[in-house]
């Protein structure tokens, strides 16, 4: 593209707020601009959507005279950084959006928004009107061919966005086309025969078609195979621009339904004398399996919870006897205290000379007095226990320094040393417990990104429709699960649930990641309120945040085992949750056609990509664990 | 449905941990002090309504967990903010000293014109003050931006802060309304814009 460029405005609307855009755009962003459709005059011609922001500068100088340390000299001026777009000098105030980059658009908030999708889930741009984005969209409609969602009416899929298209006179909707079979066959044979401009709407007609028949599962995987075949056939030998594009056109799958939930009511919590049936007379945990699986159905009573505890955070392992017990417990009391030394015994001058130690300390101190204070076991004034809950956790600085003291800790440590009460065994079983959380709390967020990530793939397998909402009401990132996955569901349960929910966690049962399951559980369930009102980010996060203290965790358990186990008979289970809940993958043979339809199902968008290939798993293809049939052999154990 | 507001500002407030925002924020919201304090895990937020020379402006104050290690979640957050409020704590120094991070965190975060304001929190706590006001005034000059000592606690200036922020949230908006200055709104054709011509609904060249 030349320095000098020809640009024709098709349409232009004033008074429109750039919302979101990509991260190089961001000192623009809530400003107020103009956006533009154009066209450029190259070869081939180019269509642009474009805008700019209003040409006006604001400063900080404010007349308010109560205010007078208000200094307006200093404007700031903004780094441009090497990640700008290459013409960023000489369009350095405007955004462009090809009009080939665009994928589906939709417009939201009774119209005022209008937001603009790329195809791969992600945003290109969202605008906020002053009025409305009806005539954007109209004109977006007129310049593209466009379909619009069967599941939202207001989001349109880009068919083409070439020029040529626009060449068509008909509009996609005013096509009448015939149902039966042979119409497929007819315009099939057409594509070989007819002129590049005929095969052209030719093309649209048989999308049109698909997206009509797949709708109603008329067409036979023979046909559909042949009929795709036909037209990768008709790309490969057209030597034309267009063939190359045949991917844009998408076809419709519909989504393969789970298997119906079982139902898993609770058991009665592990009891004291089931807990010693499993003691051998040395002290050994005999079928550890069995008593974990009776602490994942029931939880454990409160009798000897914080015996049971001590094996669940690994502080005792399973098999110990009485006398390797009384052993570990020494030995890992010395150590506790040889650690507490180290920073009992830092001096003055060493702390003021030591910056990493003393923000740690500080944020110790800060959170102690503010962790469970309701609790009567941390409230009032001297709370010696209080100080437990500091001692321990600068001793955990001394025992980690690298991670040192992260918040959401001492809401981890809370309801251990409520329960065990002794100070270097409260110590040793947050370690246990720290073991399993403390990617949570790394330092770039990585553990906790990841979660959201695995939430999110679990989320768009299980409930593809509020997934897809999400993605498309800014919520894809799933940050407003933050709280629940940093503490495990801490601050949404009374201290006495979170005893029993962590317990049962602890087991590791039914499979890998169960507690993201149980977010999937809690996110179905209050899926009608999420998607009311065409909630955002904002409304979305505050139901999810008010959720607290209204959670009942037995019928969430129940429900959330079920889910493990339609997630596992499902027959289009895609590898990627496979290795999100550790269950074996299916062979290679079928694993590029479940994961590709794993990753369609996780689109925004409610289209497949255009093979076409219809998802066939078959049950084989799951394979059970040994461990795995232990585990159902446990269960039905228990219930017998 | 009727809209309850004219205006809705998003405002945020940052600062290092347990400098008090998530209190400034309820002493606003609620008008009351909580003694069983709890950190702030995540994000949150709180809507107060308020009335503003005949406008209803409907104010969404997010409130962010401070500790560094949750920045490059709570940053994410910065987008979209019209108004940050920068919490210290004037019993704490260290907390004084990272308003400087804050700004940075800001600056490479949040809009450019986002309007900023300092905060000096725990006022009341005269006798274990570290931060003079004056360092506060002087800090906020470098900044070009307002600042205000508050307590949460004994209610002092909170509201003041935030109608302060609100005003000047308002006043940038109405200016560059009126400059933008679409009479009706609707898709217009604009008289006139720098560095280009104006645009029709036929064809027009223009040279960039």
């Amino acid at each position: 593209m030349g320095d000098i460029e020809e640009v024709f405005d098709l349409f232009t609307q004033d008074g429109v707020i750039l919302k979101q855009a990509q991260a190089s755009y961001m000192q623009f962003l809530n400003s107020l601009g103009t956006v533009y459709i154009n066209e450029a005059k190259t070869d081939p011609r180019e269509r642009f959507l474009e805008w700019k922001p209003n040409d006006i500068t604001v400063d900080s100088d404010m007349q308010d005279q109560e205010w007078a340390v208000v200094n307006t000299i200093q404007k700031r001026t903004r780094t441009i950084s090497g990640s700008l777009p290459s013409d960023y000098s000489n369009r350095l105030r405007s955004l462009r959006v090809p009009f080939r980059d665009i994928k589906s658009f939709k417009s939201s908030h009774k119209n005022r928004e209008l937001t603009v999708y790329n195809g791969q889930g992600d945003t290109i741009c969202i605008f906020l009107f002053q009025t409305n984005c009806d005539h954007m969209a109209g004109h977006l409609k007129k310049f593209m061919k466009v379909v619009p969602s069967k599941r939202d009416r207001n989001l349109y899929y880009v068919q083409d966005n070439t020029l040529e298209i626009q060449q068509l006179t008909k509009s996609f909707a005013e096509l009448n086309l015939p149902t039966d079979d042979s119409g497929i066959w007819r315009l099939v044979r057409n594509f070989q025969t007819q002129p590049v401009e005929t095969t052209f709407e030719a093309f649209s007609k048989v999308t049109t078609l698909m997206y009509k028949t797949m709708d109603k599962k008329e067409i036979s995987d023979h046909d559909r195979e042949a009929l795709n075949k036909s037209i990768t056939e008709y790309g490969s030998n057209n030597t034309t621009d267009f063939a190359g594009n045949s991917n844009d056109y998408e076809v419709v799958a519909t989504v393969p339904e789970l298997p119906v939930r079982p139902e898993f009511p609770r058991l009665k919590p592990l009891s004291q004398e089931l807990w010693r049936d499993h003691m051998d007379f040395e002290g050994k945990i005999e079928d550890v399996e069995s008593v974990k699986n009776l602490i994942f159905r029931g939880g454990i009573c409160p009798s000897i919870r914080k015996e049971v505890w001590k094996y669940l955070l690994e502080y005792y392992p399973w098999t110990s006897t009485y006398k390797e017990r009384q052993n570990l417990a020494e030995n890992l009391k010395d150590e506790y205290y040889k650690m507490k030394l180290q920073w009992k015994t830092i001096t003055k001058t060493q702390e003021d000379n030591f910056s990493d130690y003393r923000d740690r300390k500080s944020l110790i101190e800060k959170d102690v007095n503010r962790t469970d204070r309701t609790v009567e076991f941390f409230a009032g004034d001297n709370n010696k226990n209080l100080n437990t809950l500091f001692e321990i956790l600068m001793t955990f600085v001394m025992y980690n320094f690298d991670l040192g003291y992260v918040q959401g800790m001492s809401d981890l440590l809370s309801p251990i040393l409520q329960l065990v009460e002794d100070e270097v065994e409260s110590f040793w079983c947050f370690v246990g417990f720290m073991k399993i959380m403390s990617s949570n709390f790394d330092i770039d967020q990585a553990g906790m990104k990841e979660q959201f990530k695995k939430l999110q793939e679990l989320l768009a397998f299980f409930s593809p429709n509020l997934s897809n909402y999400l993605n498309e009401h800014d919520s894809a990132n799933m940050f407003f699960c933050f709280r629940w996955l940093l503490v495990w569901f801490k601050r949404e349960l009374s201290q006495d649930d979170v005893m029993r929910f962590w317990e049962v966690l602890w087991t590791g049962l039914p499979c890998q990641n169960f507690h993201l399951l149980i977010a999937v559980t809690i996110l179905d369930n209050e899926k009608e309120a999420l998607m009311a009102n065409g909630n955002g980010f904002t409304e979305i996060l505050k139901h999810i945040n008010d959720l607290s203290g209204k959670l009942d965790i037995d019928t969430i358990f129940n429900k959330a085992e079920g889910v493990y186990h339609q997630l596992k008979n499902a027959e289009h289970l895609t590898d990627n949750v496979r290795a999100i809940l550790g269950l074996p993958l299916a062979p290679s043979s079928s694993n590029s056609a479940s994961s590709s339809i794993a990753r369609e199902m996780s689109l925004a968008s409610d289209a497949c990509a255009s093979n076409g290939s219809a998802p066939r798993c078959s049950v084989e293809n799951v394979r059970i664990s040994p461990d795995e049939n232990s585990y159902e052999r446990s269960i039905s154990g228990s219930y017998l | 449905m009727a809209k309850t507001y004219d205006y809705l500002f998003k405002l945020l407030l940052i600062g290092d941990s347990g400098v008090g925002k998530t209190c400034v924020l309820f002493r606003f919201s609620e008008d009351a002090f909580n003694t069983t304090f709890i950190s702030t895990i995540g994000i949150d937020f709180k809507i107060r309504t308020i009335d503003l020379d005949g406008k209803k402006i409907k104010l969404q104050i997010w409130d962010t967990a401070g500790q560094e290690r949750f920045r490059t979640i709570t940053t994410a957050y910065y987008r979209g903010a019209m108004g940050i409020m920068l919490v210290y704590d004037i019993t704490n120094e260290k907390s004084f000293e990272n308003i400087k991070n804050w700004i940075r965190n800001i600056e490479e975060n949040a809009s450019a014109d986002v309007e900023k304001m300092l905060l000096g929190n725990k006022c009341e706590l005269e006798e274990k003050r570290q931060v003079s006001k004056e360092r506060g005034e002087q800090l906020a000059i470098e900044y070009g931006i307002k600042f205000i000592e508050t307590s949460a606690k004994a209610s002092i200036r909170v509201e003041e802060a935030f109608f302060t922020l609100a005003r000047d949230i308002k006043a940038k908006m109405e200016k560059k309304l009126e400059a933008s200055n679409p009479p009706k709104g609707g898709h217009q054709l604009r008289a006139s814009e720098p560095q280009r011509k104006p645009p029709s609904w036929l064809s027009r060249c223009t040279l960039l």
